[in-house]
């Protein structure tokens, strides 16, 4: 068996590891590489972060961070090169200052000169390159999985060791100030488009695998800190892994256009230490058992339009608008809707269901901020329809469908 | 014009829309050429109905991890969960792996589930023998079903492959 | 008619003269009228598509809402893309390509008179049917030019038209390059062997290939985006058992060979202008030749470099580095072979030439990021963000615009018999060459801190360098309302000043079209010409 493996490896995978074994000869061409940068760069060492790509906090980020200033510095020095030698014939031969034009126009010498020199310098740029890409690959050996899923427009965590499962979306400070004119200077919302109402919080120095898949269409997954960005793509699973060296807020975006509010998708990780992260776990599933009583105890009108509130900024207003005005043709205004303002019955249908553009809110909200919001739209946003959803009623909807267990074994 | 030229060009032209119509075709076999070129490579990450498994020699020298991953996609009104998160196996011994999906509304939900391996490279290391994805599924009003999938991890797998994972997409494709 | 000044000299009399008043463009069959339609199509379509630029980068001046809906800034993005794209850089190079290939070898006109015409209409109408796409129901596509489902399935009422412009932009780009090949094939002068042609013919000879082999494809995949989405097919869609991804495949397989396009007969123009300017002859001739046939090539064998983070297994990610960055070594043969033709020259520096060298001097610096991108663990940070979009801005603003403007300025005097005020020509080469720097150089940075492509509005950190980019943006666009100035004002009679035929010193020693009158009558080489320039060889 054994055998078969080793021949299964392929040319392939016997290059692979010649790339990994490799690697002590490339350190000496990098320390080298990396001690001309570092002369260069020492006056922008502090270099501001808004113009260079951020070095990370991961080992891959790092990398490549050094890779992106080696092949900057090659493509500085080509550059000088190129456009000294054209500047220079520029000044000096031009029919201005009397220089009489030569008639030379082919040298077979310098055409193959300056074919191999850059041939080789592609070579040296790829070794680095290829020992990267192959690290970054490498999601063996992790200690924890983390999935993600793309929706438009927020991201779904799950974290399937401990189970811990959430949805994170734009915060609501961000959404109100970024509405067409809102009157609100993004420069007064604190981490203006780049927070969210739940981060996502790992531990450091931790192997964590993530594996991205998406629910509707497709999504990118960026985190600069962390070093890359992954697409999720409906209907795939891809995985790609981290691990964080130091504790801190890592922020990024989604970086593929999936629709309307493609810029308002951001995603936040908070990276603990661990026996924090652990306290975190705890708090986290202690609050799922939180969640799970309210939904049978009797919730206030008023309870439930103040926790509504809350749930419509982050799920409802980037469409139906903060003041519920909706936008006309597009998204229909939630304020004296006849669906919202009629049979209670028929509005949650429509909300757990979904139509249309309008997505399926029973996928996303647990009972009690289900019941909220929709006691919130009724009684609020210029409503005054004055009954109320519990969340135990949510629940009994789901149940009051009749069960049917299929035993499937004969299928 | 003469009449020479006008022959030339009538025969370039000729050439030429053979070569539009080629590449037109190219386009359309690029469908199942990417088919079979995912099968052979995997890199998609699909899987088809494959039953030259069964008679696979069991590899007893070690284990790999299968991974069971489950999704719904956006308005699918089911509730779809892995009944095990993982199971670890021999190369070579049939795999069956079992899920629970439930209609969580009062309609009929027509379902198709969209498999995927990861590392995409293992699928064609992973033979199905049977698996739900392959068909429709029917859901009545609040049904749910049991599912079941039957897999073998090929003992060709190369041993730096400890770890796979198998996730299902389900869509809802009613009309 | 035998002698071409004699032909000249009774234009108006002659049997085959232009049609009188409108009509004469609608179903004109001569290269040069068509090709004029096709310059003034290309520079109106600029205008929109750069208004269009504008409305974006207007939205970006400041973090926050301002002026549109996200929904509608998508729109535009898309519709910015599509309209520069197939409305304006193409038809511009098919208006060159037009004017130029029957004069620079010799030909009477194009081997396919009728045809031609009938691409350019399509090409109207294809354009016209994608604009309309503005006004329907749930707006224009708004899902990226590429319209990458499941995504661009959401579009509204517009995407079966939009798909249907897609086809006749197709239609008319695959009839317009078998024009280009059968004129080139069959219609050489005597002694102009194919190793004698100017460079412009090489590279749109190559890119007339290059369009023959791509615009079916794109047809095919844009095809079955409309199956998908109205016949229930699922060749892309997920929720089916489709491959969004494989769409991509196909997509990019046209694609990238798409902007070679766009950017192969820029490397034809500036090889033709530089020599001229220089006095000298081109340097490394054969190997342009050979560099571009290389260039599209590659083309055809690196597309999933546009895919590196959609998750492809480890042998794909890096036989798509190693093939891209091999593009590296023909394009630095032309850039070293461009300098070599600058090198102990004899250089003067009119507005083609200024225009010229800064295409030079911006393309390396977007070929330069093209090479970091090719890098694919780099590529994980720079995908899909600002570095990205001044890449490709890089590669054609300053590079295919650039050369079309120099090319404008080259031939203007040829085609009309005036010449240009050059004093305006060269201020607006500065106005644009600064701005363009203004517009696209802090974007790398954008890019590189983190800001995303494609977004409405930003992180208050992302504000400075975008208020930059936006000032850039407008002084950029309304400096080229000095073109229209400069060309309109040359055709109503320039400086008042008779251009020689030659127009630039020696140009006659170069190429062909120089050897005819100024202005050029409206048939020429009725008889092809027995000597050919020899300058190169």
């Amino acid at each position: 068996m054994q055998k078969i493996n080793h021949k299964n490896l392929g040319a392939f995978k016997q290059f692979i590891i010649l790339m990994r074994g490799g690697y002590s000869v490339m350190k000496t061409q990098q320390l080298f590489a990396g001690l001309v940068l570092m002369a260069l760069s020492l006056g922008t060492a502090q270099a501001d972060y808004t113009l260079n790509l951020m070095e990370g906090v991961t080992s891959i980020s790092r990398d490549i961070y050094g890779l992106h200033m080696l092949v900057l510095w090659v493509c500085v020095f080509i550059g000088i090169g190129v456009f000294g030698t054209m500047f220079y014939s520029i000044y000096f031969h031009r029919k201005s200052r009397g220089f009489k034009a030569a008639n030379f126009h082919e040298s077979a010498k310098v055409e193959i000169i300056w074919t191999i020199i850059p041939t080789v310098i592609l070579i040296l740029l790829a070794i680095p390159a290829t020992r990267v890409m192959i690290e970054m690959d490498d999601v063996t050996e992790s200690e924890m999985t983390i999935k993600v899923t793309g929706w438009q427009w927020k991201w779904e965590y799950e974290y399937l060791d401990s189970g811990v499962h959430f949805f994170s979306s734009l915060d609501e400070a961000s959404n109100k100030a970024r509405q067409l004119n809102s009157g609100i200077d993004p420069r007064t919302v604190a981490n203006y488009l780049l927070e969210v109402d739940k981060p996502l919080v790992v531990p450091v120095n931790t192997k964590i695998r993530f594996l991205f898949t998406s629910a509707d269409v497709i999504h990118s997954w960026w985190v600069p800190d962390l070093g890359w960005k992954k697409d999720t793509v409906p209907g795939f699973i891809n995985e790609s892994w981290t691990s964080v060296e130091k504790a801190g807020t890592y922020r990024g975006q989604c970086t593929e256009l999936c629709g309307k509010d493609h810029g308002f998708m951001p995603i936040v990780v908070i990276a603990m230490e661990k026996p924090d992260y652990e306290k975190w776990v705890v708090e986290q599933k202690s609050l799922a058992v939180a969640n799970a009583d309210a939904a049978t105890k009797e919730w206030t009108k008023e309870g439930l339009i103040t926790a509504g509130e809350k749930v419509y900024a982050s799920n409802c207003a980037s469409c139906h608008m903060p003041d519920g005005a909706g936008l006309a043709g597009t998204f229909p205004a939630i304020t004296a809707s006849a669906v919202v303002t009629g049979d209670l019955n028929a509005q949650v249908d429509l909300m757990l269901n979904g139509k249309g553009m309008m997505p399926a809110f029973g996928q996303m909200l647990d009972p009690v901020d289900f019941a909220a919001v929709s006691t919130f739209i009724r009684n609020g946003l210029g409503n005054r329809v004055g009954d109320a959803i519990q969340p135990s009623a949510v629940k009994a909807l789901q149940a009051a469908i009749p069960e049917i267990v299929y035993d499937g074994d004969d299928e | 014009m003469s009449s020479d030229l006008e022959e030339k060009n009538k025969k370039t032209v000729r050439g030429l829309l053979v070569l539009v119509f080629l590449m037109f075709l190219f386009a359309a076999a690029l469908i199942p050429l990417y088919d079979i070129l995912c099968e052979i490579t995997g890199i998609n990450g699909k899987t088809k109905k494959d039953l030259s498994s069964l008679s696979y020699e069991i590899d007893s020298n070690r284990k790999v991890t299968l991974e069971f991953v489950t999704t719904v996609g956006a308005r699918t009104r089911l509730a779809f969960k892995a009944d095990q998160f993982e199971i670890k196996a021999h190369p070579g011994e049939k795999i069956t792996a079992r899920f629970t999906a439930r209609n969580l509304t009062n309609k009929h939900i027509t379902a198709k589930a969209s498999p995927s391996f990861t590392p995409g490279v293992t699928a064609g290391y992973v033979k199905n023998i049977e698996c739900f994805c392959f068909s429709n599924q029917v859901f009545k009003p609040g049904e749910t079903k049991h599912l079941e999938v039957q897999l073998v991890v090929s003992p060709s797998l190369a041993i730096d492959y400890k770890q796979i994972t198998f996730g299902l997409t389900f869509y809802d494709i009613t009309h | 008619m035998s002698a071409v000044t004699a032909e000249h000299e009774h234009d108006d009399h002659h049997d085959h003269g232009p049609e009188k008043g409108f009509m004469r463009w609608i179903v004109t069959t001569n290269h040069k009228d068509i090709g004029t339609l096709y310059l003034f199509f290309a520079l109106a379509m600029f205008f929109v598509g750069g208004t269009m630029a504008l409305i974006i980068r207007a939205e970006l001046f400041e973090p926050g809402m301002q002026f549109v809906t996200p929904q509608f800034f998508n729109s535009m993005t898309t519709m910015h893309a599509l309209v520069m794209v197939f409305g304006a850089v193409m038809p511009a190079f098919v208006g060159f390509a037009n004017w130029l290939i029957p004069m620079m070898i010799g030909a009477p006109d194009m081997a396919l008179p009728r045809m031609n015409n009938m691409s350019f209409w399509m090409l109207v109408a294809g354009v016209l049917l994608l604009a309309s796409t503005l006004f329907m129901e749930g707006g224009a596509p708004a899902s990226g030019w590429t319209l990458y489902p499941p995504l661009v399935l959401q579009t509204g009422a517009a995407l079966p038209f939009a798909i249907f412009s897609v086809h006749l932009l197709g239609i008319s780009s695959i009839m317009g390059a078998i024009n280009i090949i059968a004129t080139i094939f069959n219609m050489r002068a005597p002694k102009m062997t194919l190793m004698k042609m100017p460079l412009f013919v090489w590279t749109w000879l190559i890119t007339a290939f290059l369009l023959i082999a791509i615009m079916p494809v794109f047809a095919g995949a844009v095809t079955m985006l409309l199956t998908d989405r109205f016949f229930d097919t699922s060749f892309f869609n997920a929720a089916g058992g489709g491959d969004p991804v494989l769409y991509q495949h196909i997509f990019w397989f046209f694609g990238h060979p798409e902007v070679y396009v766009m950017i192969l007969p820029t490397f034809g123009i500036a090889s033709t202008i530089i020599p001229v300017f220089a006095r000298k002859p081109l340097f490394g001739y054969s190997s342009m030749v050979y560099a571009t046939a290389a260039i599209a090539f590659l083309s055809f064998i690196v597309w999933a470099h546009h895919m590196f983070t959609v998750g492809m297994p480890i042998s794909g990610e890096l036989y798509f580095m190693y093939a891209t960055m091999l593009i590296a070594i023909p394009t630095g043969v032309k850039i070293f072979n461009w300098t070599a033709t600058m090198w102990r020259g004899s250089m003067t520096f009119e507005t083609p030439m200024l225009f010229s060298i800064a295409f030079v001097v911006l393309f390396t610096l977007g070929g330069f990021t093209g090479l970091m991108m090719a890098m694919a663990p780099i590529d994980f940070q720079y995908h899909d963000t600002y570095f990205i979009v001044a890449h490709f801005h890089y590669t054609l603003v300053p590079a295919s615009v650039f050369i079309l403007m120099a090319g404008g300025y080259f031939w203007l005097p040829k085609w009309t018999g005036n010449m240009y005020d050059e004093r305006l020509g060269r201020l607006h080469f500065w106005l644009s060459a600064v701005s363009v720097n203004i517009l696209f150089f802090p974007q790398h940075f954008l890019g590189l801190a983190g800001m995303p492509r494609r977004i409405p509005d930003y992180a208050v950190q992302f504000a400075d360098w975008n208020m930059v980019s936006s000032v850039g943006a407008f002084i950029f666009g309304f400096s080229q309302l000095m073109f229209v100035y400069i060309v309109v004002k040359t055709i109503k009679g320039g400086t008042g000043e008779k251009v020689t035929d030659e127009v630039w010193e020696d140009a006659a020693k170069h190429s062909l079209e120089w050897t005819l009158p100024s202005p050029v009558p409206y048939h020429t080489f009725a008889t092809p010409p027995k000597e050919i320039p020899t300058e190169h060889f």
